[in-house]
């Protein structure tokens, strides 16, 4: 009789209510998922990110590679090249720099009888060759000079690198 | 129980994504190993065209491919040895030299028009790679000032060669 209080509920809730099941997850168990996962993500992580080499491909159908434009070498002020001219009327030895595949300044304008210097400020050999003049192979850190006696445009290129232009006026 | 696995095995997958990105990105040796393999790999192109082709300018092209690369690489190379960095392969290297080989391989078996082809098409699709290499994993990720300065300046020269090779595909195709 006095058993009976205690069982009634239980045996109610046996009833009515499922009793929620909780077994323990097995230790084997939770070391498959685990290392599964680990693999998993692993190879995910490594096979989706940026240092791919997907871009190497010998032969891509289409590339989306836009150069962005060379950084333009600061350029010599005309002013700057005439006020460093000599007081006394003495030609002047006026510079182009070559640096960054440029020749810098592209537009330079001197005084006939003026010397020219094109130095080689970058990493590759480059030269300065027009129909009348062909400076040779300027090394890297070397120069070359030319006077300029007779007056006119002289539109001039490097031969290594075809899209290299650039023009001298003598006036 | 059930929501604490759960946490559990989600942080484990993300920091095991997180760990093997983390060994993607190519350290300052195996970039210089990235730029010198770059280079040989135009050089010996550049060898091979220069004896090879019957076009003038694809000839002079070449040439310059071989002077030009083997300039960036004589400097590349000093600097390593002056940071006291031995180059290290990486598979960006490894897939470089493959490629190259394998197109070295099949402009072997060309001649006349059809390698001259080859091999300009091929100078195109490359520089484009590589500068998009440069620009998305090299630069980014240097980390001595000196070799970034190095491949900041080689990059104009591969926009050039990119806007030289180009224009010689533009003259073929006449």
């Amino acid at each position: 009789m006095p058993d009976e209080p205690i069982l009634a509920p239980a045996a109610q809730r046996e009833k009515s209510e499922p009793i929620a099941r909780r077994e323990p997850i097995s230790l084997l168990l939770l070391t498959v998922c685990a290392v599964t996962l680990f693999v998993a993500a692993f190879y995910i992580g490594r096979y989706s990110g940026d240092f791919s080499t997907a871009s190497l491909d010998p032969s891509p159908a289409e590339t989306n590679f836009v150069p962005a434009p060379i950084p333009a070498n600061p350029v010599a002020s005309q002013s700057a090249v005439d006020s460093a001219r000599p007081a006394d009327g003495q030609p002047a030895v006026v510079q182009v720099r070559i640096r960054n595949m440029q020749f810098s300044p592209t537009h330079l304008e001197i005084r006939k009888g003026d010397i020219v210097e094109w130095t080689n400020a970058d990493l590759t050999p480059h030269t300065a060759t027009s129909a009348g003049f062909d400076s040779g192979s300027i090394d890297p850190d070397k120069s070359w000079r030319r006077t300029f006696i007779d007056p006119g445009e002289f539109p001039y290129f490097c031969t290594f690198h075809p899209d290299m232009k650039a023009t001298v006026v003598v006036k | 129980m059930l929501k604490s696995l759960t946490i559990i095995l989600a942080s484990v997958a993300l920091a095991t994504i997180a760990t093997a990105r983390a060994e993607e990105v190519p350290n300052d040796a195996q970039i210089a190993m990235i730029a010198v393999t770059a280079d040989t790999v135009d050089i010996d192109a550049g060898k091979l065209a220069a004896s090879k082709s019957e076009n003038k300018e694809v000839k002079a092209f070449a040439e310059t491919m071989v002077r030009d690369h083997t300039a960036v690489n004589d400097k590349a190379t000093a600097l390593a040895k002056k940071l006291g960095v031995t180059p290290e392969e990486s598979a960006t290297s490894k897939t470089l030299k493959t490629n190259g080989d394998a197109q070295l391989a099949k402009m072997k078996g060309l001649t006349g028009a059809a390698f001259d082809k080859a091999y300009v098409d091929n100078e195109v699709s490359y520089h484009e790679a590589v500068a998009g290499v440069l620009d998305k994993t090299l630069l980014p990720n240097t980390k001595n000032a000196e070799l970034k300065a190095l491949l900041e300046s080689a990059r104009p020269i591969f926009v050039s060669h990119l806007e030289h090779a180009k224009m010689i595909q533009k003259s073929l195709a006449k």
